[in-house]
């Protein structure tokens, strides 16, 4: 036989094929059995699956991101003043290293006015930073390629991504709302945590001091011959302006001015209306 | 109060479920998973599809096939491969290995598509366009795979008459 014949190899599928089907059928109860073992099984599995997915997420964000608690290794310093920042009298922030030995850099918290003090390394941040906190109580803090944010008095914090080839040096926000990046690669602002960045237009090619102010918008000074400008928030373009409320180095949530080298402070929460500090 | 319908169903479609589990599958063990398999996701849809006994019998046709074709079901169920050779049985033993062995055996080296339509074909008499509407094939893609099926069978049935 060289070749099998086309309707005899098909009557020879059919048939094999009948007696294939034909086969003991299982027993009923038994099928149903397996059905619900298999069931439960699956259910069981599913949800064990999801459990783990669920710690291993909450784990990878718990490490991921810095929080208090942990202990600050010893012979730690304050890399620079701007890393040290007072939200209020018992609670404040510093970002400290151990370098030359160990240049990561750690978020140190103090709730008890600077007596004791912990915190937890940044991780990505081995350069000195600046922390400061905004007037809406958000804690800002930059350096390395990081910006990070935390909305709940430093127990949390979370990273801002920035634009690309953008560095963070020259970031800063006054309402912790309006975010601006001030440096030689452009000038960048982001409205919110989740926003885009949009790119400003420069008003000048000259390097430029940056102040945002507590509208949202900025102000941006140049010291060569001290002109200002001004972008109020969700424009891109800066027009020169002289406005007197604008400009006033900002204090947490209030300002602050000195009309004259021996006048006294004044404060302020809107560059309006200026009330003497009593002491 | 407990709900019967889906074992009274089981029962009552068992045998035809079983038939065609058995053909697809080409054994008794391997049809019983596959219908347990079937069964399992007809289980989680038992409410939606337990209108009459035609649509859940209907459905749980297509997802016995849905479930044999599944890429999913094929890796995970997958055995180890034997080589022909040594699964062969000795040749004293059984000196008669007829054709009906050979093709059972060529059967099972089949895809699973080119089984399914086999299966459809020959063993439910389906036509051509139902096939295809089944499988969610054109009807020519059905010729062609049955037409590839055969031509498999062929070529080991040819092969092995020139061995005997």
């Amino acid at each position: 036989m060289s070749e099998v014949v086309s309707d005899v190899l098909e009557d020879m599928v059919r048939t094999e094929l009948t007696r294939q089907a034909t086969a003991p059928h299982p027993d009923p109860d038994r099928i149903l059995h397996r059905v619900r073992v298999t069931r439960r099984r699956t259910t069981t599995m599913t949800s064990a699956a999801v459990m783990v997915l669920v710690i291993v997420v909450g784990a990878t964000v718990w490490t991921a991101i810095p929080r208090t608690g942990g202990t600050l290794p010893e012979e730690v310093r304050l890399g620079q003043p701007t890393a040290l920042w007072f939200a209020d009298p018992d609670h404040g922030y510093a970002l400290v290293d151990a370098c030359p030995t160990a240049c990561q850099v750690w978020l140190a918290v103090t709730t008890d006015g600077g007596r004791s003090w912990h915190g937890r390394a940044i991780p990505g941040l081995t350069a000195a930073g600046h922390i400061h906190t905004a007037a809406d109580g958000s804690a800002w803090i930059s350096g390395g390629s990081l910006v990070l944010v935390s909305r709940d008095r430093g127990r949390t914090w979370r990273e801002i991504p920035l634009p690309p080839g953008a560095t963070p040096d020259g970031f800063d926000t006054y309402d912790g709302h309006h975010l601006y990046l001030v440096s030689g690669q452009g000038l960048w602002r982001k409205t919110g945590d989740d926003g885009d960045w949009q790119r400003l237009d420069a008003p000048t090619g000259n390097p430029l001091q940056a102040r945002p102010q507590p509208d949202g918008g900025l102000l941006l000074t140049d010291p060569a011959n001290g002109a200002r400008f001004y972008a109020p928030p969700g424009s891109t373009a800066f027009q020169p302006t002289d406005r007197p409320d604008l400009g006033h180095k900002p204090n947490g949530a209030r300002q602050l001015r000195r009309t004259g080298p021996n006048a006294p402070y004044e404060h302020s929460t809107d560059g309006h209306t200026w009330t003497p500090l009593p002491f | 109060m407990p709900d019967h319908s889906f074992d009274d169903f089981v029962r009552t479609s068992l045998p035809a479920l079983s038939r065609q589990a058995n053909a697809l599958a080409g054994s008794a063990d391997r049809g019983a998973d596959l219908l347990q398999d079937t069964l399992v996701k007809v289980a989680k849809a038992w409410r939606r599809i337990r209108t009459d006994e035609g649509t859940a019998l209907a459905y749980t046709r297509k997802a016995m096939l849905n479930t044999y074709l599944s890429t999913w079901r094929t890796l995970r169920r997958r055995g180890q491969p034997v080589p022909y050779e040594d699964d062969r049985p000795a040749p004293d033993a059984y000196h008669t290995i007829d054709s009906r062995d050979v093709l059972r055996r060529a059967m099972a080296t089949l895809p699973r598509d080119q089984r399914a339509v086999l299966v459809l074909g020959y063993l439910e008499d389906l036509p051509d366009e139902q096939i295809a509407a089944i499988l969610d094939r054109r009807p020519a893609t059905v010729r062609s795979l049955r037409f590839r099926a055969l031509s498999t069978l062929r070529k080991h049935l040819t092969l092995e008459a020139t061995h005997v």
